[in-house]
């Protein structure tokens, strides 16, 4: 007997019905469109990088509660972080998401909600897919939306 | 009425050590299987097993016997007209997949064109949309009607000398509607052109005329009426069977072969290379047994009590969006609807619905150019089976409204 209830956690239907970065317009530098194969979702995450560090990002798509309320956090986690700092800031994460988070578990209470997807693997996707196509997005130098 | 299906205790999954609160509405995808079917299934492999139509011995020609007679009881099953051939498959894709090799792309060239319609599964769409990719040909879009089947007179338009196969599917895995199969294939062969009907959702309402559509090829798959997967079948009407080369080579197809060529014999065995899954053909076999048992006016008439009973049950819900609203011009009630919650993604319903153990489809149902024509993404279908009940339908309705208030965004609509 699964608990798919338990998927939905107060924290994550929050973000999920108040996104952050949702629709938000920015001057794009960077962006990308990232899907998921299982279920034909796209997201698009764009991005501002000026002087080295994340001074803006933003995600639109029509996402499920998961993927959207995951880019929600990865807003609130990444704006006004530096480049150099990326690798780390995102890794705990997506590990958490992944399950192969094995650091003390304070240092990813931010992610707490997301630490319970790992439980429902055909839903892994939907939670990477806003972090992946952030790394997209960054590597997509003055790849402009559309 | 009564609240629980006369059948549903021949399903084991239903029992007690199994899955007893399962309400399962995705029978589109696959059906369940009877326990004549398992059991059918276990006893030949125990006790009968053998390498069909190659040893010398009598337990491979009982495994031969069983095969053949499959085939007989498949072209009843169809009401296949008596000049015509059957193919034992893995399932619907690989029937396809052998028509299209084999059957149209040796004809194939840059002049040509091949008509399939908007509602196709990707099954019956990608093995034409490569071909005509390869050879730079056409691929032709049939549309629908507002009542959610092919448009024959728009389907007419797009067929002319260049034409070398309609492929079209006789019950859209979306819609559910019955498509102008037997209206589509007398348009295309006064042009002179093939049609192959994808029967995978249709066979399992029963009825499936073969005689009366008229068709060139039909293709379907056990999983779909209550038998195995990884078997399927491959009608193919007259001679067309010998005017086509083999599709996947192997043991068992040659009349005889050297090592510079071979000679390959003339009959549906040319497309049953290696071992037969006789296990599969089998369980195909007693499912139709199971199903003819039953009745198919039973059957029938149970599936569109409930047919009715659903597509009324969520017009109720305003918050629920048919992808297509049902039209009653349209020849019989869809075993299935496809549909949105305003606000909320597809995805997410069928998580929250798995939580209560309603098992439903949701996603494109690999059907993705039919919904991008939707404006959509993706969808939860709901289909029913033998062993659904009112009560199921009524679960469906109060875990809808629980997903409703739990995810719906109503600001941001």
């Amino acid at each position: 007997m699964n608990t798919t209830a338990g998927l939905y956690q107060k924290v994550l239907l929050e973000h999920h019905k108040n996104p952050l970065g949702f629709h938000n317009k920015i001057a794009i530098t960077h962006s990308a469109t990232g899907a998921n194969v299982v279920c034909g979702d796209e997201i698009t995450v764009e991005v501002n990088i000026t002087a080295g560090k994340v001074q803006e990002l933003a995600f639109l798509g029509d996402s499920c509660a998961i993927c959207r309320a995951s880019a929600s956090m990865m807003c609130q986690h990444l704006l006004h972080q530096p480049l150099s700092q990326i690798a780390n800031l995102i890794k705990v994460p997506m590990d958490l998401i992944k399950g192969e988070y094995t650091a003390a578990v304070n240092s990813a209470e931010c992610f707490s909600s997301l630490a319970v997807i790992k439980q429902y693997p055909v839903r892994m996707q939907c939670a990477l897919l806003p972090w992946q196509t952030f790394i997209s997005a960054i590597n997509n130098k003055n790849e402009q939306r559309g | 009425m009564a609240t629980t299906s006369a059948w549903k205790h021949d399903f084991p999954i239903f029992s007690a050590n199994a899955h007893p609160k399962l309400c399962y509405l995705d029978s589109a995808a696959t059906c369940l299987t009877p326990k004549h079917v398992a059991d059918a299934m276990y006893h030949y492999q125990c006790y009968s097993h053998a390498n069909s139509h190659k040893g010398l011995y009598q337990l491979s020609a009982n495994a031969t016997e069983l095969v053949e007679k499959g085939r007989n009881k498949v072209a009843e099953f169809l009401n296949a007209p008596t000049q015509s051939e059957l193919v034992f498959t893995s399932g619907t894709t690989e029937s396809i997949n052998i028509v299209a090799n084999c059957f149209v792309a040796p004809k194939m060239n840059r002049d040509a064109n091949i008509v399939i319609s908007s509602a196709e599964h990707h099954a019956n769409l990608l093995p034409w949309q490569e071909i005509c990719r390869l050879h730079d040909a056409e691929l032709r879009i049939a549309p629908l009607t507002l009542s959610g089947i092919i448009d024959t007179k728009a389907l007419d338009l797009l067929l002319d000398n260049n034409t070398l196969i309609v492929a079209i599917s006789h019950v859209s895995n979306v819609l559910g509607f019955i498509n102008p199969v037997a209206e589509i294939c007398q348009l295309a062969h006064k042009k002179g052109i093939a049609v192959l009907i994808d029967g995978a959702q249709a066979v399992a309402h029963g009825n499936v005329n073969i005689a009366e559509i008229g068709c060139d090829f039909y293709t379907f798959s056990a999983h779909k009426l209550y038998g195995p997967t990884g078997c399927g079948v491959l009608y193919a009407k007259g001679d067309h069977l010998s005017h086509m080369p083999p599709y996947i080579l192997g043991g068992g197809i040659i009349n005889k072969v050297t090592f510079q060529e071979a000679e390959y014999i003339n009959s549906p065995l040319k497309f049953e290379p290696g071992s037969h899954n006789v296990v599969g053909i089998v369980g195909l076999v007693e499912a139709i047994d199971y199903l003819n048992d039953i009745s198919w006016f039973d059957i029938t008439r149970h599936i569109s009590d409930l047919s009715t009973y659903l597509v009324d049950k969520l017009a109720d819900l305003d918050f629920v969006k048919p992808l297509l609203k049902h039209n009653c011009n349209v020849q019989s009630l869809p075993s299935l609807v496809s549909f949105q919650l305003e606000g909320v993604h597809a995805h997410d319903v069928a998580s929250l619905l798995d939580s209560e153990n309603i098992a439903v489809r949701a996603g494109h149902h690999c059907a993705q150019p039919l919904h991008q024509m939707f404006g959509v993404h993706s969808s939860i279908r709901s289909s029913l089976g033998l062993y659904n009940s009112y009560q199921d339908i009524d679960r469906l309705v109060i875990a809808l409204n629980n997903a409703y208030q739990l995810f719906a965004i109503r600001e941001l609509e």
